[in-house]
C-alpha cells in the first residue's frame, strides 16, 4: 500500500462535503441524504397538516418530538458506531434490563440521581463487555451484540416476573419525562431539550474534532486507518460505551415515561434505532454517517408514525411505512451515487 | 481499495432479517381465539359440575389421581402465565401431583416439541398453552390418540379435551356495563372512549367490542368511540399510541385497555398530556398483577378491571385434568368466572398481607358465569 493512500484524520472527507455539488433545487435535495430527508419531511408535514388539525399544534408537535427523542439520543451513539464499521443490536433489550434496574435503584435508594447513575452506569458496562468480547476475541459485533440482547432479556425476566412499580414516588422522577424545562413562550418538554443537549455535542464532536474525523477514516479504511497512528481498537470502545451510555439514559426516559420498569419494554427498539440511523445516510459497511441525518430521520419516521394515529388509520402500518420509507431513501441513495459518479 | 465486510452481501440481509423477526415475533401476547359453537349436553354439564366442586381432601372413589401433570405454556415470563402455573402447582400439591412446566416462549416448534417431550415422560395429563391453535392442531390431536386427556387453557385447539378460559367478550361487557353507571353518575352521563387493543387476536377484539356494547347498553347514543388504537399488549406501545391519539382527542374521558398493561399505559399518557385526571375513567381487563389492583387501591382514576383470576384458572386445570382422566365428560369450555374488580371488592376476592394478594377461592367459585358460552 503506498503512503498516498492512506487516509489521515485531516484529510477525510464527510458525506457532508458532497452538498455543494448540484446546482438546481432538485440536484441539491438529491445531493445528500440531509437534503433528500428534509424534503421528505416538508412533504409529510404539509400532508398531514392538511389531513389533521392537530398535527402542527405546539402540543402535538411536543408530543411528536418527546417521542423521537428516545430513538434519536441512542441514534446518535448507533451513529458514531457504524460509522466506526460496528453496530449494537443490544439497545432494545437494554430498555428492559436498565429500566428494572435502574427502577428497583430508585425504590431502594429514593434519589434521582441515583437511577440516572444507575442507569448510565449499566449501560456503560455493557458498552465495555461488547466492545470487549467484539475487538478482543475478534468476534463481529453483529455477533456479539446479538448475544448481548437476548442476554438481556433473559436477566430482565430473570430479575422481575412483573413490572416494577413507582414506590418512590420521587416528584422530580415524572419531570424527567412528562415536565418541562421551559413553557413560556414555547413549551420544551425535557426529553426534547435533552435531545437537543446530545445532538449539538454529537454534531460538534463528529464536525469538528479529530476524533471525528479519525472516526469515518476507520470506517471508510480500517487498515489505512491503523496505519496512519488512529487508534482503532480506544475509538471503537469509546464508541461502544457511548452507544450503551446513551442506551441506558434512553431506558430512564422511558421507565419515567411509563411510570414503571417493565421487563418486556423495548421490543423492535433497536431496529427503530438502526432503521434511523441508515435511512438518515449511515452505511453498515462504515465511513458514512451523520448527526443531522440520524435526527432528520427520526423525525421523518416519528411523524408517519405520529401521522397515521391521528388519522386514525391502522397502527401495523407503522412498520409497512417504515420499511417503505427506508427502501425509498436506499434507492434515492444508489441514485445519487450513481449522478455523482456520472457527474 | 474495495471495501470488505462482513455487511456485504446476502450473510448480512438475511442476519438483519433473522433479527427483525426474533424481535417482532416476541411481541406478540398470550391469548387467542373463542371456543367452538354449540351448547354443552347434559352429561358435559354434569361433568362441568363435577370439575367445580372437587376437593383434594375428598376424591372421589375409586378415582385415579395423575401422579404427572405437565403443562406446555406459550409466554411464560408473562405476569398471567406466572400466576396461573402458581395456582396450578398449589393445587397439585394438594392433591400429591408432580407438576412440570416447559415453556415455548412463543416459539411454535418449541411448543410442539415440548408436547413431545412431555409424552415421552410419560405425564398422566397435559395442559397445554397453543402458541398457534390452527398450527397445533395435528400435534395435539396425535397427542390425544394416545390416549391422555389435554387440557387448552385461553385457546381451543383440536384434540383438546376441554378449553379452559373466561368469555372475553361476556367479561367485557360486564365491565361495560359497570363503566356505563360510572359514568351516568360521576361524568355527566357522555363517554368519549379511547380503546387501546389488539386486534390481531380474537380473544382481544372480543374483549374490546364487549366493553364498547356493554357502555353502549347503558349509555346509549352518549357512548362514542373516539379512536382505537393498537397498544400490542405491552405498556410502552401503549404509551406511544395512546399519547398521539390523545393529542387528537383531547376530549377522551373513558380508557380502555385490553389488559392491565394496556389501561394503565393510557392513563400514563393522560397525565402526561396534562389533562384532568379528575374527568378520567380507566378500565382494565385481567387485573392478575399487582400493578392492578395496587391502581386500583390508589383511588385515581383506573376504577374497574375485569378480574380474570388467573390462580383460579390454574385450579380449573388441574381439576379439569383429573375429572378427564377418571373418564367424566367435559363441555367443549369450561368458563372460568371473571367479574368487574373495583377498590370496594377486591378484598372480597384477594386478600392483602402487605406485600402479596392471595385469591380468596370461594368468593371467586361463586361468582355466576350463568349465560356465558
Amino acid at each position: 500500500m503506498s503512503a498516498e493512500s492512506i487516509a489521515r484524520p485531516s484529510q477525510t472527507r464527510r458525506p457532508t462535503d458532497d452538498t455543494s455539488r448540484g446546482t438546481t433545487i432538485g440536484q441539491r435535495l438529491l445531493a445528500s441524504p440531509e437534503g433528500y430527508l428534509t424534503g421528505f419531511i416538508v412533504l409529510v408535514w404539509i400532508f398531514l397538516s392538511i389531513r389533521s388539525d392537530v398535527f402542527l399544534t405546539e402540543r402535538n408537535i411536543g408530543v411528536l418530538l418527546s417521542q423521537v427523542a428516545l430513538i434519536a439520543i441512542t441514534g446518535f451513539g448507533m451513529t458514531l458506531l457504524m460509522i466506526a464499521r460496528e453496530v449494537d443490536l443490544s439497545v432494545g433489550s437494554m430498555q428492559a434490563f436498565v429500566g428494572v434496574l435502574a427502577m428497583q435503584s430508585l425504590n431502594r435508594w429514593p434519589y434521582l440521581l441515583v437511577g440516572i447513575a444507575v442507569a448510565i452506569l449499566l449501560g456503560v458496562i455493557v458498552g465495555l463487555i461488547n466492545s470487549g468480547l467484539t475487538l478482543k476475541l475478534g468476534i463481529t459485533s453483529f455477533i456479539v451484540t446479538l448475544a448481548m440482547m437476548q442476554i438481556l432479556r433473559g436477566a430482565a425476566y430473570t430479575s422481575t416476573s412483573a413490572a416494577v412499580q413507582n414506590d418512590h414516588k420521587l416528584s422530580s422522577f415524572k419531570r424527567v419525562f412528562n415536565g418541562a424545562i421551559i413553557e413560556d413562550p414555547v413549551r420544551i418538554p425535557w426529553p426534547v431539550a435533552i435531545m437537543a443537549f446530545f445532538f449539538v455535542l454529537f454534531s460538534l464532536i463528529v464536525a469538528k474534532t479529530t476524533f471525528g474525523r479519525s472516526l469515518y477514516a476507520l470506517g471508510s479504511n480500517p487498515e489505512a486507518a491503523a496505519l496512519s497512528g488512529i487508534h482503532v481498537w480506544r475509538l471503537k470502545t469509546i464508541c461502544f460505551v457511548i452507544t450503551s451510555a446513551l442506551a441506558g439514559l434512553s431506558a430512564f426516559m422511558l421507565i419515567a415515561r411509563m411510570n414503571s420498569g417493565q421487563n418486556n419494554a423495548g421490543f423492535g427498539f433497536e431496529l427503530q434505532v438502526i432503521g434511523a440511523v441508515l435511512l438518515g445516510g449511515a452505511s453498515l459497511a462504515g465511513g458514512k454517517g451523520t448527526i443531522l441525518g440520524t435526527f432528520l430521520a427520526t423525525l421523518l419516521l416519528g411523524s408517519l408514525n405520529n401521522g397515521i394515529t391521528l388519522m386514525g388509520y391502522n397502527p401495523n402500518w407503522q412498520w409497512a411505512v417504515t420499511g417503505i420509507i427506508i427502501l425509498i431513501a436506499v434507492l434515492l441513495d444508489s441514485v445519487r451515487r450513481r449522478v455523482t459518479q456520472e457527474s | 481499495m474495495t471495501k470488505k465486510s462482513l455487511w456485504h452481501g446476502w450473510t448480512a440481509r438475511l442476519a438483519l432479517a433473522m433479527v427483525a423477526l426474533l424481535a417482532l415475533g416476541q411481541i406478540a401476547v398470550a391469548q387467542d381465539a373463542t371456543p367452538e359453537a354449540g351448547g354443552p349436553t347434559e352429561a358435559q354439564l354434569a361433568g362441568d359440575a363435577v370439575v367445580r366442586s372437587l376437593d383434594p381432601s375428598a376424591p372421589p372413589e375409586g378415582w385415579t389421581i395423575p401422579a404427572k401433570v405437565g403443562h406446555v405454556t406459550n409466554y411464560l415470563v408473562h405476569e398471567w402465565y406466572q400466576n396461573l402455573t402458581k395456582g396450578e402447582q398449589a393445587r397439585a400439591d394438594e392433591w400429591g401431583i408432580e407438576f412440570t412446566i416447559n415453556d415455548a416462549n412463543l416459539d411454535l416448534t418449541k411448543s410442539l416439541a415440548a408436547v413431545d417431550d412431555f409424552l415421552s415422560q410419560g405425564i398422566d395429563v397435559l395442559n397445554f398453552t397453543p402458541v398457534n391453535e390452527e398450527a397445533s392442531g395435528p400435534k395435539i390431536t396425535e397427542a390425544a390418540a394416545t390416549g391422555i386427556p389435554i387440557i387448552c387453557e385461553s385457546s381451543p385447539t383440536d384434540g383438546c379435551t376441554t378449553l379452559v378460559s373466561i368469555d372475553d367478550y361476556a367479561a367485557g361487557f360486564k365491565v361495560g356495563v359497570w363503566a356505563g353507571d360510572y359514568v351516568n353518575e360521576n361524568l355527566d352521563g357522555n363517554a368519549v372512549i379511547l380503546d387501546i387493543g389488539l386486534p390481531a387476536l380474537s380473544t382481544t377484539v372480543a374483549r374490546s367490542q364487549g366493553f364498547i356494547d356493554g357502555i353502549t347498553s347503558v349509555l346509549g347514543e352518549n357512548a362514542t368511540v373516539a379512536q382505537s388504537v393498537d397498544g400490542n399488549g405491552l405498556k410502552d406501545q401503549a404509551v406511544q399510541v395512546s399519547a398521539d391519539a390523545l393529542t387528537a382527542h383531547p376530549d377522551v374521558n373513558v380508557i380502555f385497555g385490553i389488559n392491565d398493561d394496556s389501561a394503565l399505559g393510557g392513563m400514563q399518557s393522560y397525565e402526561a398530556a396534562g389533562l384532568d385526571m379528575d374527568q378520567l375513567l380507566v378500565v382494565g381487563f385481567g387485573c392478575e398483577g399487582n400493578a392492578c389492583k395496587d391502581a386500583l387501591m390508589e383511588g385515581g382514576p383506573y376504577k374497574v378491571s375485569a378480574a380474570m383470576f388467573p390462580e383460579y384458572q390454574g385450579r380449573l386445570l388441574i381439576d379439569a385434568g383429573i375429572a378427564a382422566l377418571n373418564g367424566t365428560e367435559l363441555p367443549a369450555h369450561t368458563i372460568a368466572p371473571s367479574t368487574p374488580i373495583t377498590a370496594d371488592n377486591l378484598a372480597d376476592f384477594y386478600t392483602h398481607d402487605g406485600e402479596e394478594y392471595t385469591a380468596n377461592f370461594d368468593a371467586i367459585a361463586a361468582l355466576s358465569i350463568e349465560g356465558e358460552s
